[in-house]
């Protein structure tokens, strides 16, 4: 009596207890790291940075404000006539970059001089124009400059604080975004080529490292350089030898990803990408967490063990760095595991203070346990088939009536807008007509020349010759379609193309066309792929039932008189019309989906003349991004394959001969 | 005799008209054996003569362009071919000789997905992809295409099974061997020929394959042949026809090969799938 009481207890407390760890694991899960806003506004952001008091941001609207470390005003400077495009804090002292000069700022006060406005180039005293982005060396008495008047007079510049002398101007070529010390001797410039190239002291240039894209921003941590470009790839580089040590691809995580800002430092390596996410990795670029924001993530910066992120339209958020770095997974595997654990327990409890309900779970385990062969060797293929196959059904089903889209990280149900759209919008109308064409055509292509084909070899006397036939109409589909697809783009080139060259040769020059960007050619020229249209999948359908006709039955026929067009309509016909159906069956269900040959032959084009619906599902799953609709796209195309295979199905066919 | 003269006009009919029929169908190919070997230069002058001289370095640029996208093909398909027919062989085992509960529930499942088409789940597959980070990585490819190949495979070898004898099973459980053991030694080996037959389909398919490896795989080093001849025909453009043409024949070889000595299995693997659906 006591123990069952026990049980029943310890029952509770476990699944209480599994319960809570569960939601703390789902919790852990799906909430990145706790961020706390420091001030929120809906302003639009450029740069910011960190000092001792507090926090620098620089608005969009042409402002530079000091708040404290709670998010209230010290002071603001809002009689800036440009953007600022750098800050760079030394002691007491801010030094902000904006249009054509660096001004500096008393911290305490937020009193304004300009600090730099011109440089010494050949003996000529020139004023900065347009600048990209400033740097400071750590003891605060050099300053870095990289501007340029055009996209190709860019130029790097280093003055010396205090004096504002020229200590060397260098002409880069192409607009370069960042500028870094790189410890005490030396200059790092990315640019928009790809160079991160290393500037002496004394204005010596060499290359460190070329990247596949423009740089966006460079850090420098210890002896390495840490480095984003603009195509979202983020590289560490050895300072000394500069090979690229580690990689790690943002569009691999995000295809909009665009970074704006890298910082490293002894733990990590945050990089703040315009499309409002930040990513945290490990000094090896090893990804360690994300977090994604309502707006574009215009700066991040440090601040202590603090990682700050100004978000356009949001305000400040900051994140301990450790927190971000620490990745969610850790505990939310240690909740998960506990909470397993604790919930089997409870049903051990269970089950021992009702003796009756653990029978009952014995004998379902014990069937299972039975028959652990079978379910084991199910399990590999039920997972793939639940992961690739059923989810993304679901998922479709469901998100074909939403907004989801790859530019909003919300996800909006919309009704049936997504199908309003299809008539609205127009290539859609366009595709359907399209497709109608392709459809019949394709239809009255299998329908005639492979069964002919297949009643002509079958027709043979010599059973040596149907088997050569046989053989030589299959072989051509050895060729992959794509290349078939591509000797067809071959056949249809203005230039070399096989067509124009037969009508040359039939002096019917003035026929000659373009013909797969010609608006009145396009669609008959994709109908015409293909000729003489000897489908080899279809004649070999044809011809194996055909074999499978018992001979006596025409035999008889023979003997009756029939000539052979009668034994074909009345005979061969009814006999293969199982066939013809599975044919049309297939040819309507995959006529319908694709689109390969357009993708590679016309591109829809020209204009949207040989849209078909299936690559208007292809460009909005890709290049447009709207999840949403393309899942309503392919929503629609699968209830009318649906619906016209079950009518298809319906049809009956009569396998008697009419005798 | 008149009847065998009509006869005897009626079969050179037909096999003037199959010839001229198969002479059309084989124009691309011929095409294509033909611009592969000459060079620019004889193409823009010459565009119906023979390949003479015989440009034979078409092959050699073809091959330095695209090699590195063959190996891959053969590497992502083999490996896939082979996993499916593990994964067709236990699938057909299990529903064909064991009986466990859910056995027709499960069957009916697995039937549902060839009702899917694969437009419905093109986008979510492609976002889940990306979300998945395995954007560029062969996975991306050979799970789907398992996932895809498996349900047909595993219908074919149910039906294979179930017609072969039980007898060899029953004996064998009777002596002690584990249902795995059983699989292992004696259903495997029996269902060979399903076997090949499914390996071939789903080869030829796989290899085949366009738009799926066109959006998953971005990188080129890590591309399919099929998309990757595509790209190669855009950087050749009008002057490299001939080298774009010779990479065509390349990607074609493999699968002629295979058609020359698997004829039959090739063909029966093409149609079983129509023909028992």
């Amino acid at each position: 009596m006591k123990a069952k009481r026990i049980y029943l207890i310890l029952f509770v407390v476990c699944l209480v207890l599994s319960i809570a760890l569960a939601v703390s694991a789902v919790l852990t899960a799906s909430d990145k790291p706790e961020g706390t806003p420091v001030f929120s506004d809906g302003l639009q952001y450029g740069k910011g940075a960190a000092f001792e008091g507090g926090y620098l941001v620089g608005g969009r609207n042409n402002t530079l404000r000091a708040v404290g470390p709670d998010g209230s005003a010290l002071w603001e400077d809002a009689s800036l006539s440009n953007v600022v495009v750098s800050l760079r804090v030394h002691g007491n002292t801010a030094y902000a970059a904006s249009g054509n000069k660096v001004y500096s700022y008393d911290l305490a006060t937020g009193a304004r001089q300009i600090c730099a406005e011109r440089y010494e180039t050949g003996g000529n005293s020139v004023v900065f124009a347009n600048i990209t982005d400033i740097a400071l060396s750590d003891d605060g008495t050099m300053l870095a400059v990289s501007h340029g008047s055009s996209k190709s007079r860019h130029n790097l510049t280093l003055l010396e604080l205090g004096s504002g002398r020229t200590l060397f101007t260098q002409s880069v070529g192409v607009t370069a975004d960042s500028v870094e010390f790189e410890g005490e001797g030396s200059l790092l410039l990315g640019s928009d080529s790809g160079n991160i190239r290393r500037y002496s002291l004394s204005g010596e240039v060499s290359d460190v490292v070329r990247l596949s894209d423009d740089v966006a921003d460079v850090d420098v941590y210890w002896e390495n350089i840490y480095a984003a470009t603009s195509g979202g790839d983020v590289v560490v580089v050895s300072g000394q030898t500069g090979e690229i040590l580690f990689g790690a691809s943002l569009s691999a995580r995000n295809a909009l990803a665009a970074p704006c800002r890298v910082t490293a430092g002894e733990d990590g390596v945050f990089v703040g990408s315009s499309d409002g996410t930040l990513y945290a990795f490990d000094l090896s670029l090893a990804f360690k967490s994300e977090v994604r924001f309502a707006g574009d993530v215009a700066d991040i910066f440090r601040s202590g063990e603090q990682l700050c992120v100004l978000v356009s339209g949001q305000g400040m958020f900051s994140y301990p760095a450790e927190a971000l770095l620490r990745g969610a997974s850790a505990l939310f595997w240690v909740f998960l595991a506990f909470g397993i654990a604790l919930f089997v327990a409870a049903f051990v409890f269970l089950i021992l203070r009702f003796p009756k309900i653990g029978s009952a779970f014995r004998k379902t385990g014990h069937v299972v346990w039975k028959h652990k062969t079978a379910y084991g060797m199910l399990l590999p293929i039920f997972g793939l088939l639940a992961v690739f196959g059923f989810y993304p059904v679901l998922v479709a089903a469901l998100r074909a009536f939403t907004d989801w889209s790859s530019s909003s990280l919300e996800i909006n149900f919309i009704g049936f807008d997504n199908f309003r759209m299809m008539i609205t919008e127009g290539y859609f109308l366009t595709g359907i007509r399209n497709l109608l064409i392709f459809l019949a055509s394709y239809m009255v292509k299998i329908l005639t020349v492979p069964l002919l084909v297949a009643v002509m070899v079958y027709s043979l006397v010599s059973d040596r010759s149907k088997y050569a036939f046989r053989y030589l109409f299959v072989l051509p589909m050895v060729v992959p379609s794509v290349v078939s697809a591509l000797m067809w783009k071959n056949i249809y080139d203005p230039n070399f193309g096989l067509l124009n060259e037969v009508l040359a040769l039939l002096h019917l020059e003035q026929y000659q066309t373009s013909w797969l960007s010609n608006p009145s050619t396009a669609i008959p020229a994709l109908i015409f792929v293909g000729f003489p249209f000897i489908d080899p999948f279809s004649f070999l359908i044809y011809y194996s039932a055909m074999m499978n006709i018992p001979s006596s039955t025409l035999e008889a026929a023979q003997l009756d008189g029939a000539s052979p067009v009668r034994r074909f309509f009345f005979i061969i016909l009814p006999m293969i019309a199982s066939q013809i159906k599975v044919l049309i069956m297939l040819g309507f269900i995959n006529q319908i989906q694709d689109f390969n040959l357009i993708l590679l032959l016309t591109k829809g084009g020209p204009g949207t003349d040989t849209y078909v619906p299936g690559y208007e599902l292809y460009l909005n799953a890709t290049t447009f991004g709207r999840y949403g609709y393309a899942c309503a796209l392919g929503l629609l195309m699968f209830v009318v394959i649906f619906v016209g295979t079950i009518i298809l199905n319906k049809v009956k066919v009569n396998q008697e001969v009419e005798g | 005799m008149l009847k065998n003269k009509r006869i005897y006009i009626s079969q050179t009919v037909l096999y003037a008209v199959l010839a001229i029929l198969l002479l059309l169908a084989f124009v691309p190919i011929i095409l294509m054996v033909t611009v592969s070997l000459k060079s620019t230069y004889q193409l823009n002058t010459d565009f119906w003569g023979l390949p003479r001289p015989v440009f034979w370095s078409n092959y050699s640029v073809a091959l330095s362009g695209i090699y590195v996208n063959m190996l891959n093909s053969f590497l992502y398909v083999v490996v896939a071919v082979l996993l499916l027919i593990l994964l067709a062989a236990m699938g057909g085992y299990v529903f064909a000789v064991l009986d466990f509960p859910g056995k027709t529930v499960l069957f009916m499942v697995l039937l549902s997905m060839m009702m899917i088409p694969a437009v419905l789940t093109l986008t979510p597959r492609y976002v889940m992809i990306s979300d998945m980070g395995l954007k560029n990585n062969p996975l991306a490819l050979i799970l789907p295409w398992i996932t895809g190949g498996q349900v047909m495979a595993i219908v074919l070898c149910r039906t294979f099974i179930e017609q072969s004898p039980r007898a060899v099973f029953e004996s064998a459980r009777l002596d002690g061997a584990s249902e795995f053991r059983i699989f292992l030694s004696f259903a495997a080996p029996l269902s060979k020929p399903i076997l090949t037959t499914v390996a071939i389909m789903n080869l030829i398919s796989f290899y085949n394959d366009y738009l799926w490896p066109l959006m998953v795989i971005g990188d080129a080093k890590r591309q399919v042949a099929t998309v990757a001849i595509e790209s190669f025909m855009a950087d050749s453009g009008n002057d490299g026809m001939g080298q774009s043409v010779a990479g065509f024949v390349l990607i074609t070889l493999p699968l002629l090969i295979l058609f020359t000595f698997t004829s039959r299995i090739y063909m029966e693997g093409l149609t079983s799938g129509a023909l028992k659906a």
